[in-house]
């Protein structure tokens, strides 16, 4: 025999009255209380309009609605039920409701007066039922309804992931047993009514569905009646967030500093006419002035990441012929290139170059790559560029080729975070450790497109990006 | 006067500047040679353990956050040796939070100075913790 279960939606009426000959609605038991409190915490406790986005704001006025209804029905149900034998009610299909709601009138005529009024009230009462239920199984959160001796008197959809559908069963302690002690036993005394009537818990839920929970419980009604309402949620991407946040400003702090440093530390020595001669005294300021520079353009690009993340950042988007973007890039890295020896060259273009996208923009990604290419290629290296287009992707694909360091397989899936440096890196050039996140972000963030890296260390790496071509922007072009 | 003496005691005392900010290790080296004080510099950890293994130091000031050896690798590698343990360590570093608690004490770290630093500063914490002429002379015999 199997046990029945509490689960919101799929329960019977008959279930949790006890009498199964009965055909009590659910909010003649003091269950629809419970339900209206659940409802009631989720909402109070922001849960509703913060779920990650799964839930509208509209739901959650929704709810504030159908607590009102629950209010009113809790009243008249029991007055509605206490009448009714068994299958005296005949329940109207779904495409009804819109007669019932505006004519009495339609009800079949067989029936008495109040026979058709108890059919329409019983009606309106199973309708809210099913939107409360709908409701609390849209939560993300995992909701459990206890009474004074953690037996499960309810769960929605998501309690099931949480507990295990084996946990879930109806008037047994599995569920609330897997709360750990010290949540139990306050749980408990909350509904003894001698502790406050909620509380808030954080911890790791062990086996399974391992991750950081935060578990708020609330007490409803008093004395033999009290329940308890949990509601537990897996708080590990708020974690993850929190986590990459705290190390983002610990990064950008230390990149700040250093440059900071610099200032600081030569600004003294002027002060203090710490120098030997002219030549020194120019020098030391020349490295106040490129300390400054690098403060700048540190911020700039922390900047221009931020309003890309945030949103605020708009691509000015126009066909834009990349093979052109990529020839004017290879003209400005000439002279760095020649005077480092290294061969710089377009090396091919494809025709259908023309994509709908920021030319500004993607012309500051091909320049990152190209002078990130000859930074970390040795002097007398050789450096090339080619525009591809993807017929079968219908994307153009921009690669910049070099033979210079390469970079080791572990630090590629790290390459474009932020103020990630490869190690041993730092040696060869300077960097801010923000221009490969910068260039993700215009490309995926702001394009759709996608950015990548092949790469051997000491044979060099071929750093690729790929933009979408919209049939109208090329024939624009 | 006694801080007189002190500094003269001082003179002449050998310190080890570590740091991948050439900018960094310059300005530092130039305050401290300013001070008579005759002063070795280092790129990284790595390189400033085998500086260390070759010629006597009083003292070494080094940055935390570096290629090949880090800071905290260095002053662990120091500790170990029973030559190089006797050496006090100055920290400057941009990430001094980055020491958990008692890690300093442990590794010998007699100090931790927070970049950006003023290098006057610097300086009056390096000789106070450079050990008095007499002290060393002791030592080396």
């Amino acid at each position: 025999m199997t046990e029945p279960r509490t689960r919101s939606g799929t329960m019977t009426s008959g279930q949790i009255g006890g009498d199964p000959d009965r055909r009590l609605s659910p909010f003649a038991t003091p269950f629809a209380t419970v339900g209206a409190t659940v409802v009631a915490m989720l909402i109070a406790s922001g849960a509703l309009v913060a779920v990650d986005g799964d839930i509208p704001a509209w739901v959650a006025g929704a709810g504030a609605a159908v607590i009102g209804a629950i209010a009113v029905l809790v009243v008249t149900g029991a007055r509605v039920t206490a009448g009714t034998g068994p299958g005296r009610i005949g329940v109207p299909t779904r495409g009804s409701e819109a007669h019932v709601a505006t004519s009495s009138g339609t009800v079949s005529a067989p029936m008495s007066a109040p026979d058709a009024a108890l059919v329409l009230r019983t009606r309106a009462i199973e309708l809210r039922a099913e939107e409360r239920s709908r409701l609390l199984d849209a939560l993300s959160d995992a909701v459990l309804l206890v009474d004074l001796h953690g037996e499960t008197r309810f769960v929605n959809e998501a309690a099931f992931t949480r507990f295990g559908a084996e946990a879930c069963v109806a008037g047994t302690r599995r569920a609330f047993d897997q709360l750990p002690n010290h949540v139990r036993n306050a749980l408990l005394g909350l509904a003894g009514c001698a502790e406050p009537e909620r509380r808030r818990f954080e911890f790791d839920w062990a086996g399974d569905r391992a991750a950081p929970v935060v578990l708020q419980a609330a007490r409803t009604g008093t004395g033999r009646d009290a329940l308890v309402a949990v509601v537990v949620r897996d708080v590990r991407s708020e974690r993850e967030a929190d986590r990459m946040k705290t190390e983002f400003v610990s990064k950008a702090s230390h990149e700040l500093r250093t440059p900071l440093s610099s200032l600081r530390a030569y600004a003294e020595m002027l002060v203090d006419g710490e120098y030997q001669d002219d030549a020194q005294r120019d020098h030391f300021m020349r490295i106040i002035v490129d300390g400054a520079d690098r403060l700048a353009r540190l911020v700039d690009r922390m900047l221009d990441i931020s309003r890309i993340e945030s949103g605020i950042a708009r691509a000015e988007v126009a066909p834009t012929d990349l093979a052109a973007i990529c020839s004017a890039c290879v003209d400005e890295q000439q002279g760095e290139a020649m005077r480092r020896g290294i061969s710089l060259s377009l090396a091919r273009t494809a025709a259908g170059g023309t994509v709908p996208a920021d030319a500004g923009l993607l012309k500051q990604v091909v320049l990152n790559l190209v002078s990130n290419a000859l930074k970390y290629t040795p002097d007398g290296g050789r450096v090339e560029v080619e525009v591809d287009f993807d017929a079968l992707a219908r994307e153009v694909v921009v690669s910049v080729r070099d033979n210079g360091l390469g970079i080791p397989p572990e630090a590629l899936p790290r390459l474009f975070g932020k103020f990630y440096r490869v190690d041993g890196h730092e040696k060869v050039a300077k960097g801010t450790g923000l221009g490969l996140n910068l260039c993700r972000n215009i490309v995926e963030g702001m394009h759709g497109g996608k950015i990548g890296v092949d790469s051997e260390v000491g044979r060099g790496s071929r750093f690729w990006f790929a933009i979408p071509a919209e049939p109208a922007a090329r024939k624009a072009a | 006067m006694h801080g007189e003496a002190d500094h003269m005691d001082r003179l002449n005392a050998r310190v080890l500047v570590v740091d991948d900010e050439a900018h960094i290790v310059q300005v530092v080296a130039l305050k401290l040679r300013n001070a008579e004080l005759e002063v070795d510099t280092a790129l990284d950890g790595a390189e400033a353990l085998q500086m260390l293994r070759l010629r006597p130091y009083d003292l070494v000031v080094t940055d935390l956050q570096m290629p090949e050896m880090t800071g905290t690798e260095l002053a662990q590698a120091m500790s170990v040796d029973p030559v190089l343990a006797r050496i006090p360590i100055l920290m400057l570093t941009a990430r001094g939070h980055l020491l958990r608690e008692g890690e300093a004490e442990a590794r010998n770290i007699a100090k931790v100075v927070h970049k950006p630093f003023s290098p006057r500063a610097l300086l009056a914490e390096v000789m106070a913790l450079l050990p008095a002429r007499d002290e060393a002379a002791r030592r080396a015999a």
